[in-house]
């Protein structure tokens, strides 16, 4: 049933480039979503065996809660950017959505597989069409940042295809499910993790590893900043979950929590003296990352709930900020350094501070939800941590102040913005209400997290499902 | 034989990193890249490998031994899809290669760090 | 779990905080008016002076001084082979993490 999904957006992808309508990429990632709804309402574990094979032998498509809350993020945010996008490309603009499908479909396989090679060809084909969006623009910008995310991308990816080339080696399978359930905590598993851990940690953008991003972001087109802080980066999260949940690997979880603290602390300082403001904002996404590593290392209930409640708001806020800052870009004539962009747009200006509020966690928006159980939960597990992510956020506050007075408020300079399209407006301001209402009512947020909880934590549950056939 | 492999096969990863870490001119670091992979795939065609196995074809007159005599043929078919996946990353690295040279007429890697910090 | 959300007091303070001190600001801004003009331009022994203000790269000057937060900068010098040298770093490290974890 799912495998159909993928067929849409493939079709769509290519017949888009042969008879040049944006029209049709932009309802098959609308179509995927909506499918996607219909299939998570729906309970247990999705399966799809591809030509009938069952699951050690065949490849095997399984989509649990999490894989689906993934899903869901990714087509949904997709979309909102492939709608925003119809009057922010001017040239070329075929391409441009051949390639943003086809990301799609990279980061929606990714998600839903269960098969740890067809997880890397679908990882490799998101991975080679955002190198070919950073370049998009083939300006000196965006050649720079695409040639670095390239070779850095690709070592981190052949590294993932040693990794599992070792882990096929010992193992003897690629099913992810059969897998968890061979292998032994021996020594010959310890390096095929490691290459797997730097493999998916340079998509996730944590702190080894994570300088590719705010170059690769400051030359790509804005909405596809979005889909990089946004998404990608959940994708990476999701991946390492994987690894580390469904090979019962807790005892890493230290390992989580001290990436997460140096990804946080040193996101936010380099945040600090950015004078551009789309490194500013990439270097804010990569301490946010910080906050979900560490949720996520701190094992308890609590605390993976807050970690992934954490990824969706966060994933929702960063959108809204580089949809709405891609405007402003836009219209002031392609300026980002903060010192000469200037603008005045009410509209523009509320709802880049209540994504900016929602980033720092200020109470009455979705991010205070998250943050505030991350706080918690890490002041269970220890205290001085929870005190430094505090420290984070006022950071944070920091930057943000500086980014706000720098653009909306500064006097000199304005340009005022009048007249924009309501195609870019409106996936704006569905994000900015989301913003609003998941922080009003964090019971609908949760409902969707808490099955993924459940999901990542009872993870016999998967195996058993997807062994024992569907 | 199998040994000489695997030995190959390391040097082979060591060479492709040394190159792409220490060179800094652009196309020697697709080079290295490429040597990386390629170590890569040996290794998952080695992991496949028996000594004096037979090719993975069913026929009606092997079916008995077939499971005892043949090589592993799923490596082989993963090595396919991955050889795919690196030509592509070598023509997209390739074609970037040569827009960088039209953009900053060098392909140093050390001078072309316009974007820092 | 959703108990930890039903302190309404941690929600509501906050935000009544916030908008008491937008109104302060408001109001204040509103009584001054606009300043007389000359007011804010700069006399020093009878020449003048341009009116300059603040740069955005100076805006946390001290605690970047204080800190010396710069010297985190340096480290990201832009060069590829000092990035991936840093992969490389990062996979031993894993590497290390987890043989010591396991």
């Amino acid at each position: 049933m799912i495998g159909y999904i993928i067929l849409i957006l493939i079709v769509a992808t290519f017949l888009s480039l042969i008879v040049r309508r944006d029209i049709l990429p932009i309802g098959a990632i609308i179509i995927s979503f909506l499918f996607l709804v219909f299939l998570a309402a729906g309970s247990g574990i999705v399966l799809f065996e591809f030509g009938g094979w069952e699951a050690p032998f065949g490849i095997v498509w399984a989509a649990d809660k999490l894989s689906m809350m993934i899903a869901m993020l990714v087509t949904g945010i997709a979309s909102l950017v492939a709608v925003y996008s119809l009057r922010y490309i001017k040239e070329r603009r075929h391409r441009y959505y051949s390639l943003l499908s086809l990301m799609t479909i990279g980061m929606l396989g990714v998600s839903l597989t269960g098969d740890i090679f067809n997880l890397y060809v679908f990882f490799e084909i998101f991975s080679i069409s955002s190198y070919a969006l950073v370049a998009f623009f083939l300006d000196d910008y965006a050649i720079e940042g695409a040639f670095k995310y390239l070779v850095a991308g690709s070592f981190a990816t052949t590294m993932l295809l040693l990794g599992i080339a070792l882990l096929y080696g010992s193992a003897g399978t690629l099913n992810m499910a059969d897998l968890s359930s061979q292998i032994l905590q021996t020594p010959m598993f310890l390096v095929p993790l490691a290459l797997l851990i730097t493999g998916f940690g340079l998509k996730v953008a944590m702190v080894p590893f994570h300088f590719w991003k705010p170059d690769a972001i400051e030359g790509t087109p804005s909405p596809i900043g979005a889909i990089f802080t946004a998404v990608s980066t959940s994708i990476g999260i999701y991946c390492i979950l994987r690894v580390l949940f469904i090979f019962s690997l807790i005892e890493l979880n230290t390992l989580l929590i001290v990436f997460g603290v140096v990804t946080m602390v040193v996101g936010a300082v380099m945040a600090f003296m950015q004078d551009n403001i789309k490194r500013l904002l990439a270097y804010s996404s990569i301490s946010q990352i910080g906050y979900i590593l560490l949720a996520l290392g701190l094992g308890t209930y609590l605390g993976i709930s807050g970690g992934l409640y954490q990824l969706l708001n966060n994933a929702i806020a960063n959108a809204l900020l580089f949809l709405s800052i891609g405007v402003v870009i836009l219209y002031s004539g392609g300026r980002e350094r903060l010192s000469n962009l200037s603008v005045k747009n009410n509209i523009l200006m509320f709802c880049f501070g209540i994504g900016a509020l929602s980033i720092i966690g200020i109470p009455p928006l979705a991010g205070f939800a998250s943050k505030y159980m991350i706080y918690l939960a890490a002041w269970e597990v220890s205290p001085p941590i929870a005190a430094i992510s505090i420290i984070v956020a006022a950071f944070t506050l920091a930057y943000y102040l500086k980014a706000f007075s720098c653009v909306f408020l500064n006097p000199r300079g304005r340009t005022e913005i009048k007249g924009i399209p309501l195609i870019m407006l409106i996936p704006i301001i569905i994000l900015a209400a989301l913003c609003i209402i998941l922080g009003i009512l964090p019971h609908l947020g949760l409902y969707v997290v808490e099955p993924a909880v459940q999901a990542l934590t009872n993870s016999s549950g998967y195996v058993a499902a997807v062994l024992g056939g569907g | 034989m199998i040994a000489e492999t695997y030995i190959t096969i390391v040097a082979l990863i060591v060479l492709g990193i040394y190159c792409l870490v220490w060179k800094s001119n652009l196309v020697k670091k697709i080079i290295g890249l490429g040597i990386f992979a390629k170590a890569v795939h040996l290794l998952l065609i080695t992991i496949g490998f028996r000594p004096g196995g037979i090719p993975p074809i069913v026929t009606p007159q092997n079916l008995q031994t077939f499971a005892s005599l043949s090589v592993d043929p799923l490596p082989q078919a993963l090595v396919l899809t991955s050889i795919v996946i690196d030509l592509s990353i070598t023509a997209l690295a390739l074609s970037i290669a040569i827009l960088a040279y039209r953009h900053f007429r060098t392909l140093n890697t050390k001078n072309i760090r316009r974007m820092r910090g | 779990m959703l108990g930890i959300f039903n302190y309404w007091l941690l929600w509501v303070l906050p935000l009544l905080a916030f908008t008491a001190m937008g109104f302060i600001i408001y109001a204040l801004g509103e009584k001054k008016g606009k300043p007389a003009p000359g007011k804010y331009e700069t006399y020093t022994c009878g020449e003048k002076f341009p009116v300059t203000d603040v740069g955005h790269e100076n805006f946390y000057r001290p605690i970047k001084r204080i800190l010396e937060l710069s010297r985190l900068r340096h480290a990201h010098t832009g060069i590829l082979s000092d990035y991936l040298l840093m992969i490389v770093t990062g996979f031993v490290i894993v590497l290390l993490f987890v043989m010591v974890l396991i």
